[in-house]
């Protein structure tokens, strides 16, 4: 940053106005850096107060939501519930959870359907909906945003509440 | 060959049943196996078409729910051998004028199942293949579905089918004998009754045991063959009358026919006797053949002396120098009519030249003219058309009348008489008799006309009735039959001068029998030929 110098008051208070601006600027970036962080890229783990266990492992996680783990361990089906890839929520979900693009991620799916393997997440547009039907649904376990978690309840992944 | 109505019964039925059968044993099973494979392949498109659908909804809402669901329905279908979900990759050529596109299966159910992308139906599976298109990709739900399901449902209609038809030709067996037994039995004992009957048994009846066409048949039968029995009765009753008045008129036809006989033997009392004849002309014949057992034709021939008083014919004297008179006469008819008549025109011809003396022909015909019309009292109001054709010469042996020759007189009613001179003899001299008869005749009565004409010895004269060249035989002309005719005769006399007058009377017999053919004779037939 270069600081121009003028002769006049005005110019003063221009300066003094300009570098108030800029410090302004920078410590709202400051401030604001890690929060932001976390909304993009934070998911949170939420299940039915039945079936799904308290925590898990991320391994167990990904067995889960890959359909390699058809019924909890009380015997309750398994319910996967996703947001839909066109969200934020949904594609970040595909890269880091399945490590897929939105087209692998459909694709993927539309195999263990087809072949019978597993039954396939439902897909929701938003997080309040989502919420809602893992409350709902016995052995019902979904992915949300961190920022989203509420009072519902959520499930510890190698002993984070996010992933 | 002949067929019984039983059997033409059971014929009928069998073709019915047998009809039935097939339809059922293979029109009707082919005709479904068809409509299963029919339906059978919509139903496989359909569900291609569902999970095809169910995965563009997939691939464009992430909504699993219609493919899972789909699928499922799929999977509980025992009938399903696979599904396969086909990506469709398009890919250009280098120049990007043209493309392929590439099949590659993405995923197939049940898992390791080797699915093709270029499976295609055949008699053991149904394939079917549903495209779909998504932002995500192209491609394509390919299912197959086994026809095992098709072919045990057809093993199945085939079985029952088999057991429908059975039992359809059992029904038919029943119904063909309840048939046979109900038509057949009363037909035969018809048939047996008729034949009875035909052999002449009219105390035949039959049972009546149904109101339809053959109770009916039965019961008319039966009137019949009352009615046949009646009639019969009324036939003998008939019968018997007619033979009791057959007998009656056979008994009378046998006194006819005697008294004719004896008839007979009295007509030929008045022809004159062969030994007279032979006296008289050394060579001659007599061709006389009545129709029938008496005739209305006769023949007479007397002598005459120098004074004009005549000879009687049995044991007299004969004059070789005299006048003789030969007379052929045919009366009205012939038979029993004929036969009275010429017994009367005899009598008369005698009369007239025995009494009265006449020997000229012509006066002769005159005479016996008038006393027949008197004789048959032919001058009233009833008038009796009989009478006689006739034809009669009177030969003068003395030739020193003559100058060596011999005076022959001829007169004729109708009938002619022929000469051959024995110096010409293919040349026959006809002369003509009148036109009339001797007895009653129409209109003014004339004289008969007399020839006169001299003959040598060893010519020969032939008078004759109409008999001979009337006869009809067996040829046709313009498509009537043909009589003899006298023209005829004539060639024929021209032809046998050679011959003795014996064996003309043989040729003349056989010619005329010839010409006839066994067709019957119609008249009495005399010829009389006489050698100078």
């Amino acid at each position: 940053m270069k600081v121009l110098e003028t002769d006049n008051s005005n110019k003063l208070m221009l300066l003094v106005a300009r570098r108030s601006f800029v410090m302004c600027f920078v410590l709202l970036a400051l401030l604001a850096g890690p929060y932001g962080h976390a909304d993009d890229g934070a998911l949170a783990i939420i299940s039915n107060s039945k079936g799904a266990p308290e925590e898990m492992s991320i391994s167990e996680m990904k067995d889960v939501f890959k359909g390699e783990r058809q019924r909890w361990s009380d015997g309750t089906k398994v319910v996967i519930a996703l947001m839909k890839t066109t969200t934020t929520i949904g594609n970040s979900t595909a890269q880091k959870l399945y490590k897929m693009s939105d087209q692998e991620l459909n694709k993927y799916w539309l195999g263990l359907v087809f072949q019978g393997k597993a039954k396939a997440p439902k897909f929701f547009s938003s997080e309040s909906e989502l919420k809602d039907y893992v409350t709902e649904t016995p052995g019902a376990i979904g992915v949300i945003g961190l920022i989203s978690l509420g009072e519902g309840k959520s499930v510890l992944i190698d002993g984070n509440k996010s992933f | 060959m002949r067929t019984s109505v039983q059997t033409k019964i059971w014929l009928a039925i069998v073709s019915i049943v047998l009809i039935f059968a097939s339809f059922m044993l293979v029109f009707f099973p082919a005709q479904h196996e068809k409509s299963l494979i029919k339906y059978f392949n919509q139903e496989v498109q359909n569900l291609s078409n569902t999970v095809s659908l169910g995965v563009k909804i997939a691939l464009t809402e992430q909504n699993f729910e219609g493919v899972e669901m789909a699928m499922d329905y799929a999977k509980s279908d025992s009938r399903l051998i696979f599904a396969s979900m086909i990506q469709l990759d398009t890919i250009w050529e280098k120049d990007s004028n043209s493309y392929k596109v590439e099949k590659i299966i993405i995923s197939t159910y049940p898992e390791g199942f080797e699915a093709s992308t270029e499976m295609a139906s055949s008699d053991s599976i149904i394939v079917k293949a549903s495209p779909f298109t998504s932002e995500i990709m192209k491609g394509q739900v390919m299912v197959g579905f086994t026809t095992k399901e098709i072919d045990k449902t057809i093993a199945r209609i085939k079985k029952t089918s088999i057991i429908a038809s059975f039992s359809v030709f059992l029904v038919g067996l029943l119904i063909g004998l309840v048939l046979a037994r109900k038509i057949s039995r009363p037909v035969l004992a018809l048939r047996n009754a008729a034949k009875k009957v035909g052999a002449g048994d009219l105390n035949q009846q039959v049972s009546i045991s149904s109101n339809d066409e053959i109770g009916e048949l039965g019961a008319a039968f039966n009137i019949m063959v009352d009615e046949l029995a009646d009639a019969e009765d009324k036939i003998k009753k008939k019968s018997e009358t007619l033979q009791a008045q057959n007998e009656i008129i056979e008994q009378k036809n046998h006194h006819i026919t005697d008294s004719i006989n004896y008839a007979q033997k009295i007509q030929e009392a008045i022809l004159p006797p062969k030994s007279l004849i032979d006296k008289l002309f050394s060579h001659y014949f007599v061709l006389f053949e009545p129709k029938e057992i008496v005739s209305g034709d006769f023949y007479w021939i007397s002598e005459a002396k120098g004074s004009g008083k005549l000879e009687k014919e049995e044991g007299s004297e004969m004059n070789m120098n005299s006048t003789r008179i030969v007379t052929v006469c045919d009366c009205t008819g012939h038979g029993i009519p004929g036969a009275l008549v010429s017994m009367l025109a005899s009598s008369v011809l005698r009369e007239t030249v025995y009494s009265k003396g006449i020997t000229e022909p012509a006066q002769i015909l005159d005479s016996v003219s008038a006393a027949l019309i008197s004789s048959l009292n032919q001058t009233g109001e009833s008038i009796a058309k009989d009478g006689m054709d006739a034809a009669i010469c009177s030969i003068d042996y003395n030739p020193s009348n003559n100058n060596g020759e011999y005076k022959l007189q001829f007169s004729g009613a109708h009938n002619p008489m022929y000469l051959v001179r024995k110096e010409s003899p293919t040349e026959v001299e006809v002369y003509k008799g009148d036109f009339r008869s001797v007895g009653f005749a129409f209109g003014q009565v004339t004289k008969f006309t007399n020839h006169e004409l001299f003959v040598n010895k060893g010519d020969r004269i032939y008078l004759l009735s109409d008999g001979y060249i009337d006869q009809f035989g067996s040829e046709k002309a313009g498509g009537r039959i043909k009589k003899f005719t006298a023209k005829r005769l004539q060639k024929l006399l021209a032809t046998i001068q050679k011959e003795d007058m014996e064996k003309q009377k043989s040729i003349l017999h056989e010619t005329i029998m010839a010409w006839m053919d066994g067709k019957d004779q119609i008249d009495d037939i005399l010829l009389l030929g006489i050698e100078i």
